[in-house]
């Protein structure tokens, strides 16, 4: 028995499953899990370890077990989806830390929140002062939500009244010193145009452009693989200021 | 896009379903595929010989029954526990003792645990 061989194999069934339940469960990033979830992705990965490498048993139990845990987690999504109070089941509640600029002792202790957890996320939300909080929420992920008092809120253009450009999603031309074609159409734009824009800024290929964003604007943004630039280290950075 | 949307399943579960049929193809690939590696066939051969304490005949056919363990094992080290595996080398070691013993008990002691291990082996 050739424990390398197994190994390898084990190994490219564990991945590619892993990548497949991965891409089926969703689009979460890892700072938006709940503690269900996180539990969940420990014990697939666990599960996918003893695909692996566990030689006392077969392959084929611990990639049903893969397999079972992965349609599980999908289904509990998916009930989530129909159902509020299985949501709040599988990811807990939001709870309320701060009320009217009034800490709420009790839910605090039900949440195990201490208070310096509290006033280390208010700092990395940039509130400094606790007087400047009128609502502040624990969310099922764990991280503070905070809403400051009206008159600790930044001045919005629409505060002072001020008219705004609509901004949208710009679309990516070239990629990698390829010209994305669909997108292009999808613009209304052609290849004959984005070569006269490319010949504007002195580029005879789109395969000098390592990326092309149009805004929604009609700004064309090119960056060139060529930079000329001198890349600084931090270092050189600090003694410059 | 209906197209494309079938496409991304087909490519998710196409690896799938290959994985699930090499993982279970234990048993198949366990069968004789050849002349060599008849392993149930040579230790039947093996018990008849030790049976009439035939130990000349019991060696040879400890032989092939040892050599087709090997092709068999090779075969399926996919789907096989380890531990089984090891468990049938060691016990067709033992086979060999009690065949060079010339003791009939431990042989068919031996053949009888062989024969429940093969069973089990990449079920």
């Amino acid at each position: 028995m050739s424990e390398g061989f197994v190994v390898a194999v084990r190994a490219v069934i564990s991945f590619t499953s892993l990548l497949v339940f991965a891409n089926v469960l969703g689009k979460q990033q890892v700072g938006q899990l709940t503690f269900f979830d996180f539990i969940t992705a420990i014990s697939i990965g666990n599960l996918a370890g003893a695909l692996t490498a566990d030689f006392d048993s077969r392959a084929w139990p611990h990639f049903v077990g893969l397999g079972l845990w992965a349609l599980m987690a999908l289904g509990a999504q998916w009930i989530a989806l129909k159902s509020r109070w299985w949501a709040r089941l599988l990811g807990g509640e939001p709870t309320i830390l701060i009320q009217n600029g009034h800490i709420l002792e009790q839910n605090m202790r039900a949440s195990r929140y201490r208070y310096d957890d509290l006033l280390m996320q208010l700092r990395e939300r940039g509130v400094f002062d606790l007087a400047e909080v009128e609502f502040a929420v624990l969310e099922t992920n764990g991280q503070l939500s905070v809403l400051k008092r009206s008159q600790y809120q930044p001045v919005t253009p629409h505060d002072l009244g001020m008219p705004t450009q609509y901004k949208g999603l710009g679309t990516m031309l070239i990629h990698d010193g390829t010209v994305l074609k669909r997108d292009l159409a999808e613009v209304n734009l052609s290849e004959s145009w984005l070569n006269a824009e490319l010949d504007k800024r002195g580029i005879r290929s789109p395969e000098e452009v390592s990326l092309a964003i149009l805004s929604t604007t009609g700004s064309l943004f090119v960056d060139r693989y060529e930079d000329h630039v001198q890349p600084a280290s931090i270092d050189d950075e600090l003694k410059v200021h | 896009m209906k197209q494309s949307k079938l496409l991304r399943w087909a490519v998710f579960l196409t690896p799938l379903v290959l994985f699930s049929l090499l993982m279970n193809a234990g048993p198949v690939l366990k069968r004789p595929m050849g002349s060599d590696d008849r392993f149930m066939a040579f230790l039947e051969e093996t018990e008849q010989a030790a049976l009439v304490e035939d130990w000349s005949a019991a060696a040879d056919a400890w032989q092939r029954t040892d050599r087709a363990m090997t092709l068999v094992i090779r075969r399926i080290q996919l789907m096989a526990e380890r531990n089984v595996a090891q468990e049938i080398v060691q016990d067709l070691a033992q086979l060999q003792g009690a065949i060079q013993a010339q003791d009939q008990s431990e042989a068919l002691m031996q053949i009888a645990v062989l024969k429940a291990l093969f069973e089990e082996l990449g079920q």
